[in-house]
């Protein structure tokens, strides 16, 4: 058996941990090795001062409340993590968001204007106003007629006539 | 004694510390840390061996040849 192996079973050996068979070869082990006998012989002392002292009786509730402080700490750490999560995450998104607007703004590619009905006419090399021009010529009387009657309301009532 | 070997537990990481003070001092079982810890029985063994160890190690000024504390023998 090597010494490291030994101290491993010695330490368990001290809880009660270590079976028969594992027992009796670390007490072998420890007849034959006097380094390992002398370790033996400090984690034993060590051991008899830790456990000899005198044990006050906990106060009432004392393992339900150190339970619950438990709860309560592993919640606000796994808070604090998400706080600290999100602060690292807010930054970076915002940068994503920000170079996205820069590279829409640089790089994408120029959108087609829509044109208007007089710029399509235009480009079908057609005179803009010759579809409606048949139109204001039939309608010429009409819009005198209708000129006159405002023209006749605005003499009546000077207050309503429209500024030119 | 006791003193020195308490003030050398106090030195001792906080995750071995408890462990270690709840075995050794208080005398609990391995599955009572690892309920109070929320922590498995094998990470106790672990931290629980590392505290010894950590602790033997800082005491070892003060160990005597024989095994013993020198401010005993």
């Amino acid at each position: 058996m090597r010494c490291h192996k030994a101290e491993k079973w010695l330490l368990r050996s001290f809880d009660g941990l270590l079976d028969e068979v594992r027992t009796a070869e670390l007490e072998a082990h420890l007849r034959s090795c006097p380094a390992c006998s002398r370790m033996e012989k400090e984690y034993r002392t060590l051991l008899g001062i830790l456990r000899s002292e005198t044990k006050d009786e906990p106060l009432p509730y004392f393992w339900e409340r150190l339970r619950s402080k438990f709860a309560s700490e592993r919640k606000s750490f796994a808070l604090l993590r998400w706080e600290r999560w999100c602060l690292k995450a807010i930054p970076i998104f915002l940068g994503v968001v920000l170079a996205f607007g820069v590279g829409l703004v640089f790089f994408a590619p120029p959108d087609q204007a829509q044109m208007t009905q007089s710029e399509l006419l235009l480009m079908r090399n057609q005179a803009p106003a010759s579809e409606v021009q048949s139109l204001f010529e039939k309608r010429q009387g009409e819009d005198r007629n209708i000129q006159l009657i405002f023209a006749a309301s605005d003499e009546r009532e000077p207050a309503r006539r429209p500024m030119p | 004694m006791k003193g020195l070997v308490h003030a050398q537990v106090e030195t001792l990481p906080a995750k071995y510390r408890i462990v270690l003070t709840l075995r050794d001092i208080q005398g609990l079982a391995y599955d009572e840390i690892s309920r109070v810890l929320k922590v498995s029985p094998g990470t106790v063994d672990s931290r629980l061996h590392r505290a010894r160890k950590m602790l033997r190690k800082k005491l070892a000024p003060h160990l005597s040849p024989e095994g013993g504390f020198h401010a005993l023998s």
